[in-house]
């Protein structure tokens, strides 16, 4: 990206709502999908990634720059409304909000039927073996391998030591490497 | 990074292509009025040919005689019109003036 994300946090917190944009088209993608697979539902992900950028939107001019990416304040943010969300919502089924069927809808066509269908097919498999981690594990294996950020800046979004974060992850990668076997995905190969 | 998490990363890459849809972006920038570059370019492909057919349209509609020089020319000429009908009508009171006198003679 050619814009300097230091410069646009400073000139969104001086008001600047172009430069809010410009971060707001930068993060978006990453934050929906940090929060659809927490919530696996597509219209309850676009609900709380609004809400995300509209706080982000009126908090940042109280924004401090920690030396911590500006992603991750949105994350923390993104976090948050989703505890709010569950907190909320406890009456709801959780097949309901857990199947994601709908979550295809929102992937380009641009494979053939036959691929198309095998890549959805091993895509259900990887999303539904994230459903075998704690909360906080599934937080970690989507920053980490969906996201690809790296343990310095996962440190700064879950509050924990880059050393925990990787005992964390060891035991998630084996709780995944037995439910994808189990589902015929070797890991290993 | 350890090879056993790169395997894990290519694993779960495709798990990328979830995005939000252009309709959910442009949603929400409308809902919170926060601007786009990609708006004003809209706005200046509306705005743009407006403006050149507009520009055409007064250029075509305008007359040759709207220009200062000529509507002065226009002006001085007119006044030169009226000056010499007042004097015709000088000389013409003149004339009646005369013939009054005489006829009174």
């Amino acid at each position: 990206m050619a814009h300097n994300i230091g410069d646009l946090v400073a000139s969104a917190r001086a008001g600047d709502k172009e430069a809010f944009g410009t971060l707001y088209q930068e993060y978006f993608a990453p934050i929906y999908r940090f929060v659809f697979f927490k919530t696996r539902h597509k219209e309850t992900a676009e609900d709380i990634t609004q809400t995300v950028f509209a706080k982000a939107l009126t908090s940042i001019p109280a924004f401090t720059d920690t030396g911590a990416p500006f992603i991750a304040w949105l994350y923390t943010i993104a976090r948050n409304q989703c505890l709010d969300f569950w907190k909320k919502k406890q009456d709801i089924v959780l097949d309901d909000v857990k199947n994601g069927e709908d979550v295809w809808e929102t992937l380009p066509g641009k494979l053939s039927a036959d691929k198309e269908s095998l890549t959805r097919e091993r895509e259900g498999i990887l999303m539904r073996a994230l459903d075998a981690l704690s909360d906080e594990q599934r937080e970690l294996v989507i920053l980490r391998f969906i996201e690809e950020r790296s343990y310095q800046e996962i440190e700064k979004i879950l509050g924990k030591s880059e050393e925990a974060l990787r005992a964390m992850n060891y035991r998630a990668m084996k709780i995944l490497r037995k439910e994808l076997k189990d589902k015929g995905i070797d890991v290993e190969l | 990074m350890e090879e056993s998490e790169t395997k894990f990363i290519k694993l779960f890459s495709p798990l990328k292509r979830i995005q939000p849809s252009e309709f959910l972006l442009r949603r929400v920038l409308v809902t919170e009025k926060v601007p786009v570059r990609s708006s004003y370019w809209s706005y200046v492909r509306i705005l743009f040919p407006v403006a050149v057919f507009s520009l055409i349209f007064f250029m075509r509609s305008a007359s040759p005689f709207d220009s200062g020089t000529e509507v002065l020319a226009m002006e001085i000429e007119s006044e030169q019109v009226a000056q010499a009908i007042y004097d015709l009508d000088l000389e013409r009171m003149d004339v009646d003036n005369a013939l009054t006198i005489n006829s009174a003679n």
